[in-house]
């Protein structure tokens, strides 16, 4: 279907600077996101702390607010610019919670912005725990047996007050299964693929962010491999996602039996190994997305003759390694932290 | 362009260049038939023209007793079977050398459900009039976008062949359901009035996405409607 006629201005939310725990792999997302928008000759206002990367440089956003990314920035803005639509899927989790707490406060309704992308609604079931955990159900996929935690006699203190959405999870343990990934795509018209598959060198227990991460899954069977793809393409469906998303499932390494441990509504850090491993521009064809276009409308630039709907194959193995640079912290102990 | 690998120099390149690939399917036929899923209440026949194993499982796992036949089967000999349906597997080879087959299905059209895939898809297509002609690659590989022109949906398919079924050819006769998203050439075609349909790539996948599997859905419902057994 050609590009929606009412995106004429888009706020995009920016990833921020590099801090621990959310590094650069964003800036890249967002960056993409920025051309495509001004290339289809929509008006793009830039809401992101960063004074130190290129995508707040003039070319690439028409009004530039370098705001720390916080709720009444984004507000602020918003008011002073009146765009009619609101991009936060591509900063990241601190973009994608803000935009949500927007709309289900009424402020983007209030204000006339849409929120483009994938819904608030496909957000939460994929956020909110519990509502996942009823929608992995509702479709037959198998999750780790878990439960919620909402009040501090049920769980430790100190992770309830991390949590920015006061809710923690306590799930059974599943340690030493693997740890398998598939970055997906979905457009409005229902078109489902997967970009790339991710195998954790390291099992469950040690978070992907830690691990050490090969693209593509390397030990699966075909069997196995058909499986947890249709899985996460099942779950996108359900989801109604419009955009990226990663899906991480637990697969027992002696028999068919899996799990859905996590799926992220968004760009991720394995959006940008997977963009960088396979030459498929994941942030760009979601942007595309978010502005109306199907698959098979998006070009591939790489053949200039073919569209976005095809999986990369690859014949070739691209390795992620983690790196803590504790020597610049001469001084600290060396704990290794949660991302 | 033919080649050797030759362990030893080959001076006639006459003989290399009038190589050509024959008899393909009666190469790669089963030589009896066979039954799988003994007790299922539908009977389909499968025409055996180098059929991988997993449409015979694809059938069996929905309900259906297997027959799969010899490629040098006639209709007569297919019809005696009393099959509710007929699968027309995939295979290899130029589709066209196939004439004897092209007859037989020619007589069986129209009289049961039928499913094809692959070389299939391509012999009922010549079998209705259609023609088949050679790719310049062909396609393959677990990663090849369909597109269902009726939905408008795009599916990644397995897909291994080299000739492919002339989308104009085939028009005055049945309805192109699929074309490849990336050069449109055919993928599937519907003959409704013959309660008939095929598909170019392979839905039973093995290797490769499971998204198309449905179409075997469609055979089932395509057999109990009509079907002269009570379902």
């Amino acid at each position: 279907m050609p590009k929606r006629s009412d995106i004429k201005k888009v706020l995009v939310i920016g990833s921020g600077p590099i801090v621990i725990g959310q590094a650069a792999e964003f800036d890249y997302a967002g960056a993409q996101a920025c051309r495509v928008l001004k290339d289809a000759g929509v008006n793009v206002v830039l809401c992101n702390s960063n004074p130190a990367t290129i995508m707040t440089d003039e070319a690439l956003a028409d009004e530039i607010y370098l705001e720390p990314l916080t709720i009444d920035s984004i507000k602020r803005i918003i008011i002073k610019e009146r765009p009619d639509s609101l991009l936060a899927s591509l900063g990241g989790q601190t973009g994608l919670t803000i935009g949500c707490k927007l709309a289900k406060e009424g402020f983007l309704d209030k204000w006339g912005v849409k929120l483009i992308g994938t819904k608030v609604d496909a957000i939460d079931r994929a956020e909110d725990r519990e509502l996942f955990k009823e929608t992995m159900q509702k479709i037959g996929q198998p999750v780790v047996p878990s439960d919620i935690a909402y009040t501090v006699e049920e769980c430790v203190a100190v992770a309830l007050m991390l949590s920015p959405i006061t809710q923690v999870l306590v799930e059974k343990y599943i340690y030493g299964w693997k740890e398998i990934e598939f970055e997906v795509l979905r457009d409005g018209a229902g078109n489902v693929l997967t970009v790339c598959s991710m195998e954790n060198f390291d099992p469950v227990g040690i978070h992907t962010g830690d691990s050490i991460v090969i693209a593509p899954a390397v030990t699966l069977s075909d069997k196995e491999y058909q499986m947890l793809r249709t899985a996460s393409l099942d779950i996108i469906s359900e989801l109604q996602i419009e955009g990226g998303c990663n899906c991480q499932f637990a697969l027992n390494p002696d028999s068919f039996e899996y799990s859905v441990i996590e799926v992220n509504p968004r760009v991720s850090r394995s959006s940008a190994l997977a963009s960088k491993a396979t030459g498929y521009p994941i942030a760009k064809v979601a942007t595309k997305i978010a502005l109306g276009y199907t698959l098979d409308e998006i070009k591939n630039d790489v053949t200039g003759k073919t569209f976005a709907c095809f999986e990369p194959t690859l014949d070739y193995v691209v390795v992620k390694l983690p790196k803590w640079p504790f020597d610049k912290f001469r001084s600290a102990p060396r704990l290794r932290w949660r991302s | 362009m033919n080649a050797v690998i030759s362990t030893r120099p080959v001076n006639d390149v006459n003989e290399i260049k009038k190589y050509a690939i024959r008899n393909a399917v009666e190469s790669v036929t089963c030589a009896e038939p066979s039954v799988y899923g003994e007790g299922n209440k539908r009977t389909v026949a499968l025409w055996d023209f180098g059929a991988k194993e997993n449409i015979v499982r694809e059938l069996v796992k929905r309900g259906c007793k297997v027959i799969r036949v010899p490629a040098s089967y006639t209709a007569e000999q297919i019809l005696a079977l009393n099959p509710d349906g007929l699968m027309l597997t995939n295979g290899p080879g130029d589709p066209a050398e196939n004439v004897g087959i092209i007859g037989n299905i020619k007589k069986l059209a129209g009289k049961l459900p039928v499913f094809g895939i692959c070389l299939g898809h391509q012999l009922f297509a010549l079998a209705m009039g259609g023609k088949t002609k050679k790719m310049k690659y062909g396609h393959r590989g677990t990663n090849q976008p369909v597109k269902n022109l009726e939905t408008g949906r795009v599916y990644i398919s397995s897909q291994n062949h080299g000739y492919e079924v002339i989308n104009e050819s085939v028009q005055s006769v049945g309805k192109i359901s699929f074309v490849n998203a990336n050069d449109n050439t055919c993928e599937g075609v519907d003959y409704d009035d013959m309660n008939a349909f095929t598909v170019q790539f392979h839905p039973e996948a093995c290797s490769g996405p499971l998204d198309a599997s449905y179409l075997f859905d469609r055979f089932i419902a395509n057999m109990d409607k009509g079907g002269k057994r009570n379902a």
